[in-house]
């Protein structure tokens, strides 16, 4: 290239920048301007209605419903869920003493709510979790080591419930075949 | 040889007139001394560093330092502190004192320089009789100590860093004194403080518009300075991405600090040179006697308003332009600032001989 192509060239290059940093300055544009969220000061945009569908969050466990299977701490690639059961009523129900979560350790990838059976284990939407220790990040969701007294107690109320979810099941397929299970049970029953 | 105070340190006898005037010089130096290193030197570079990195943010669509104080303008002061309780490490140095004396003489070359330009009619600290030369020494010498600097260090990068640095060093002294002789044919005298009073307060009575030549010599001024000043896109000797060969590397604590007041203060030193020069620094083009002493500040608001203007420039250069290469550096410098500043200087040189005259 000549001298004169080479100039020309490079002014060209030196107003092709300034142009494009000039939109950017004063928020010129309007799909320029400032994107810092100065959270959490102000709010700019993001309250948590605005978070995605399926935003994963700090993990909350139903006890109630948990089965202490393990599937989740089995799965867990951190090894954050920490559970202790005793024997329960039948096999695939456990008295789930000890489910700690740490956490300060886990990676919210959600692999354990993917797989736990009963949907107990669930993502909530909360993302605030400064804490002053570190310790308060292990959430506890375990019913503490139980008396017999406690754990008949609640294997009377697992049967229970176990009836019952079996009534709605069938009432919903068939009311006839209900009445009819219902009557053969009242006589059993006579 | 008896010297009359005024004609030194015009801000000493400012500050000697509000005294009785049995005040021995001596000490009215000092105390302008003091007052200039608070008043404008301080402030400026502190100034600086902050419209930096707002300005910077700005373009880069973030908001910049705004927790410390009010919009982030106490910044400075929490990094002042950050820098005081850095633990000064002591690298091993095949020179120590060369490495420890680099920072604070080109410091000190560059903020007396400072004190050597007018910041209003009264407020010039030293008032050399030639002090653009003075100045354009002091320029060359700052850089000429951060070599030695990293010339005397023992890693390998930085030594090669210092070679670099002597390399835009060669490339900008030229275009600079060649640039540097348009005001001077202009204003008839080399005194900085001649220069800006031979200028008006309107832009057709500036040096920069006095005819193409004045155009041309502050465009390679201004371009050559920006080399001087090792900012992107001209950061060849020492850069970010380079940081641990360069010459900041070196120091830790308070001796860093002292190259990032540099950086600010060569920045503040070339933008007050380009509006001394070219743009009729503190010259208002209205009348002042209303004001009497009070003029001085208006003066003084002048000038840094049109400062701003120039750091603006210089901080939205940084983040517009890619960064060259050292070749192209030379090559830029040598084909196209020296033939341009050459080319300004005998514009400048026929229009002074056509008879055209600024005020």
């Amino acid at each position: 290239m000549t001298y004169w192509e080479t100039l020309k060239q490079a002014l060209q290059t030196l107003q092709n920048s300034l142009k494009t940093t000039f939109s950017y300055m004063f928020g010129i544009s309007p799909s320029l301007k400032t994107i810092t969220e100065e959270y959490p000061d102000r709010l700019s945009a993001r309250m948590p209605e605005d978070l995605p569908l399926r935003f994963r969050g700090f993990l909350n466990n139903d006890i109630t419903k948990c089965s202490g299977c393990r599937y989740c701490s089995d799965v867990c690639p951190i090894d954050c869920i920490h559970i202790e059961t005793e024997p329960g009523p039948e096999r695939n129900i456990s008295w789930v003493a000890v489910f700690d979560i740490d956490h300060s350790r886990c990676m919210f990838c959600g692999l354990c709510v993917d797989v736990c059976p009963t949907k107990s284990l669930t993502h909530t939407r909360n993302y605030e979790g400064s804490v002053f220790d570190i310790e308060s990040l292990i959430h506890s969701y375990g019913k503490g080591f139980a008396t017999k007294e406690m754990k008949h107690a609640w294997a009377q109320e697992q049967k229970q419930k176990e009836a019952m979810a079996e009534e709605l099941a069938l009432l919903q397929q068939s009311p006839v075949s209900a009445e009819l299970r219902r009557r053969s049970r009242s006589e059993d029953s006579t | 040889m008896n010297f009359e105070l005024s004609q030194i340190s015009p801000f000493s006898a400012f500050l000697g007139s509000f005294f009785s005037p049995l005040t021995p010089a001596w000490l009215l130096m000092i105390l302008a001394t003091v007052f200039f290193w608070f008043g404008v030197l301080a402030p400026a570079t502190v100034v600086i560093s902050f419209l930096d990195r707002k300005i910077s943010a700005d373009i880069q669509r973030r908001v910049g330092p705004n927790r410390t104080g009010p919009y982030g303008l106490f910044q400075w002061l929490s990094d002042c502190i950050k820098f005081f309780f850095k633990e000064d490490l002591k690298r091993a140095a095949r020179e120590p004192v060369l490495v420890a004396l680099g920072p604070v003489i080109a410091l000190a070359f560059v903020f007396c320089s400072i004190a050597s330009v007018p910041v209003s009619r009264d407020f010039v600290l030293s008032d050399v009789e030639g002090s653009l030369i003075w100045i354009f020494g002091a320029i060359v010498f700052s850089n000429l100590t951060l070599f030695w600097t990293s010339y005397a260090s023992s890693k390998k990068g930085t030594v090669l860093s210092g070679y670099r640095l002597l390399v835009v060093m060669s490339s900008y002294v030229v275009p600079v004194g060649v640039a540097l002789l348009s005001p001077v044919l202009v204003s008839g005298t080399a005194n900085l403080r001649a220069i800006v009073n031979s200028q008006g307060g309107f832009p057709w009575q500036w040096i920069f518009f006095h005819g193409p030549g004045g155009v041309f010599s502050g465009v390679v001024l201004f371009w050559s300075l920006l080399i001087w000043q090792g900012r992107a896109p001209f950061d060849v000797a020492s850069n970010e991405s380079e940081f641990s060969a360069g010459i900041v590397f070196q120091f830790s604590g308070v001796r860093q600090a002292f190259l990032i007041i540099l950086e600010y203060a060569t920045v503040f030193l070339s933008c007050e040179l380009m509006v001394a020069l070219f743009f009729g620094s503190y010259i208002t083009p209205f009348d002042l006697e209303f004001f009497g002493r009070g003029s001085n500040l208006v003066e003084f608001i002048c000038f840094w308003s049109k400062v701003f203007g120039l750091v603006y420039l210089v901080t939205w250069l940084r983040w517009s332009l890619p960064k060259f290469r050292i070749d192209q550096l030379v090559s830029m410098s040598w084909k196209f600032l020296v033939p341009t500043g050459v080319v300004g200087v005998v514009l400048t040189a026929a229009f002074l001989v056509m008879g055209r005259s600024l005020k």
